[in-house]
């Protein structure tokens, strides 16, 4: 199907009335995820993860990338009426958002960056749009490319997602652990089920997800101190001409650099925002604004900020590789419900793939309309105490744990991810290694025992493949190249001071 | 997410050790945590790999059920003792952007949450949604700091209408337990 019959065909959907509520309802609660302090998009999608069983996966999952995505917009306001970034990402926003707010310029920041998030989304969309034929080309694949893929992907996320290697490998290996509990995928063999048929299908991802993400972020906000800000006032909406016109080029420039950085699987979400930043700031003729209320300062990072959102969902599209935690709870998500994320989805269930990617025109629009209009409705949001959010989420994270199989037990699995998850945070082991191989585990081992299949059980089947070879030196060269790096810095640093010392040393 | 980029706020302390006494605490927690934590991993891997001996590597020449699980026991192994060896020679060092340091108040009042979940789990069926769902709510609202005042408010909020919208909104049935003869 080519990309435009099959947008065509994605916005037929998108438009039925029920398609069309929860787009609405997922962008006002991504708006309200993305203004709650402690409270972050990977908990919000894992906690409303049981909803999409009951209306189904097309408004599922459009819901779920609504809050994905809707979240930035939310974190906007914070960052420039509060100086408080509802997600980091936001960051680089509150730079010049805050300072124009202080001018008393705060309506007309939000405004810039709602377009700027806008121009951003758009721009990405339509690069996923034309990306999204590529999927035909994984089409094929073997089970020795995808193991090569599956392998490349998670060794970038790996490598990406903290300073510490090792631990990120830690956790990406205990997330393959987890997922090895049911029946072997090949010969359905039951593994580590202890007899229980309630295990044959794997630990309940519903509840896994959401203690990991959801409960032990909930954890770990009781701990933190609470942020109050002075909110400033929100003054006029409308930017000047020249608002409009210094802030054309950095969206330009801004949606380039965040569609590119997010195709890059375990991008770290700070990247694209602090990169056009900077590159506005080279640019700018008004240097000396920077810092103290450049209007560029929000238009570029807030425009790379939401095209990074949108394309960082293409590997999880074209390739099935999500790059991003809440990228994996979506994958979950479509797993759940017997789709398969990637190239097989355009084949086999083309109307809910491109559903979804016409979704995100749709919601994108939403969010422009009710981002600055209903500021002060988003605002009241800050109020609701911390006791009564944290209450209230866990208690719906148990329902939603125990509404999924009305099995009690799940509530159980719920509480164990939950504290492993606290753990991990405070060890500095990054979830997003977990999240992936427990989605991907399955997907992985298939792949790996079908390539040894094929081969009579020859381990060098990987070699024959050139593509597979190619991911498999690339995931190495990933994960190797860094630290080896650092090393020979450290090396040519001591040697440079020993020259140093030698030279002072000398009569 | 609480991140803090500016100075003139009225706002708390931020997150993280504050004081020297508790920076050392948590440095020295830090360092047993990662010690405690690789060695368990390193446990866990052995436990999979006795475990997945049950399990063939190798049926007829061909890969079994066994060969997966025996590779990632090895992973881990490998990987946790490089961890532990990370460890030992002083790589996992506090930090300021370390995750900061749990007061023990907050882990408390976190375990005392995790204790009212487990009951929920437990109570749930003998009791009834409604009834359990309150008294979690209410008890998390305390446990947050929160005025028992609101958490009596909430936790009836909460229980009232989670129960209906699960019920009637989503058509899920949910357990009435004590009040089965009542709301049937």
């Amino acid at each position: 199907m080519d990309p435009l019959n099959g947008l065509l065909l994605g916005l037929e959907q998108v438009f039925q009335p029920q398609n069309l509520i929860f787009a609405v309802v997922g962008c006002a609660l991504g708006m309200v995820v993305g203004i709650l302090p402690g409270f972050g998009p990977p908990a919000a999608t894992a906690l409303l993860l049981p909803v999409t069983f009951v209306i189904g996966p097309v408004p599922g999952i459009i819901m779920m990338a609504a809050i994905f995505y809707g979240s930035a917009y939310g974190g906007t306001i914070t960052a420039v009426l509060l100086n408080v970034p509802g997600e980091p990402s936001s960051v680089a926003t509150a730079l010049d958002g805050y300072p124009l707010a202080r001018q008393g310029r705060g309506g007309q920041a939000l405004v810039i960056a709602a377009v700027g998030s806008f121009v951003g989304g758009l721009v990405a969309t339509v690069g996923m749009v034309f990306a999204a034929p590529l999927a035909t080309l994984a089409l094929s694949f073997g089970p020795r490319e995808y193991f090569g893929l599956t392998v490349f992907g998670l060794s970038i996320v790996v490598g990406l997602s903290g300073r510490h290697v090792v631990k990120g490998l830690v956790g990406a290996a205990i997330g393959l652990s987890v997922a090895i509990v049911g029946l072997d995928p090949v010969l359905g063999t039951p593994r580590f089920t202890g007899g229980h048929a309630e295990l044959y299908d794997g630990i309940d991802l519903v509840a896994l997800i959401m203690g990991l993400f959801g409960l032990s972020e909930m954890l770990i906000g009781l701990e933190e101190r609470v942020v109050k800000g002075r909110i400033t006032r929100v003054g006029r909406i409308a930017p000047t001409r020249s608002d409009w016109r210094r802030s054309a080029g950095p969206m330009a420039r801004g949606s380039v650099i965040g569609f590119l950085t997010g195709l890059l699987p375990g991008n770290p979400g700070t990247a694209s925002a602090f990169g056009s930043y900077a590159l506005e700031k080279r640019l700018s003729r008004h240097k000396d604004e920077f810092g103290t209320g450049a209007v560029e300062g929000v238009a570029g990072p807030e425009t790379a900020n939401n095209a990074l959102n949108i394309s960082t969902m293409i590997p999880m599209f074209i390739l099935g590789i999500p790059s991003s935690v809440t990228m994996a709870i979506l994958m979950g998500a479509f797993i759940i419900h017997g789709l398969a994320p990637g190239p097989l989805l355009f084949r086999d269930d083309p109307d809910i793939a491109w559903a979804i990617i016409a979704s995100l025109f749709v919601s994108n629009l939403i969010l422009l309309v009710m981002n600055v209009p209903l500021i002060r409705v988003w605002l009241v949001v800050l109020r609701i105490p911390y006791p009564i959010l944290f209450a209230s989420v866990t208690g719906l994270m148990a329902l939603g744990a125990y509404a999924v199989e009305l099995a009690p037990v799940n509530i159980l699995i719920l509480v164990i991810a939950g504290v492993i998850g606290y753990i991990l945070r405070k060890l500095e082991i990054p979830l997003a290694p977990i999240a992936l191989t427990t989605v991907l585990g399955p997907l992985l081992e298939e792949n790996l025992v079908r390539s040894l299949l094929l081969a009579d059980g020859d381990a060098t089947t990987f070699t024959r493949s050139p593509l597979a070879l190619v991911f498999l030196i690339a995931a190495v060269a990933v994960l190797l190249v860094p630290p080896a790096l650092k090393v020979l810095k450290g090396v040519r640093r001591r040697q440079a001071r020993q020259l140093v010392e030698h030279e002072n040393a000398k009569p | 997410m609480s991140l803090h980029t500016g100075s003139d706020r009225q706002e708390s302390a931020p997150p993280g050790p504050s004081s020297g006494s508790e920076y050392l605490w948590w440095a020295r927690s830090l360092l047993v945590a990662n010690l405690a934590g690789a060695l368990v991993t390193i446990g866990f891997g052995a436990a999979l790999l006795i475990t997945s001996r049950s399990y063939d590597v190798r049926v007829d020449n061909l890969p079994g059920p066994g060969l997966y699980p025996r590779a990632i026991g090895w992973a881990i192994l490998f990987l946790a003792t490089l961890w532990l060896v990370q460890t030992a020679l002083g790589r996992y060092r506090q930090e300021d952007d370390t995750e900061p340091a749990p007061t023990r108040d907050a882990l408390v009042r976190g375990l005392l949450a995790l204790v009212a979940l487990t009951g929920f789990a437990f109570a749930l069926i003998p009791l009834g949604y409604p009834v359990v769902a309150f008294l979690l709510v209410t008890i998390l609202v305390v446990l947050a700091r929160g005025s028992v005042r609101s958490a009596l408010v909430t936790g009836i909020a909460f229980a009232a209408l989670s129960f209906l919208l699960v019920t009637t909104g989503l058509g899920i049935q949910l357990p009435l337990g004590l009040l089965e003869s009542s709301l049937r």
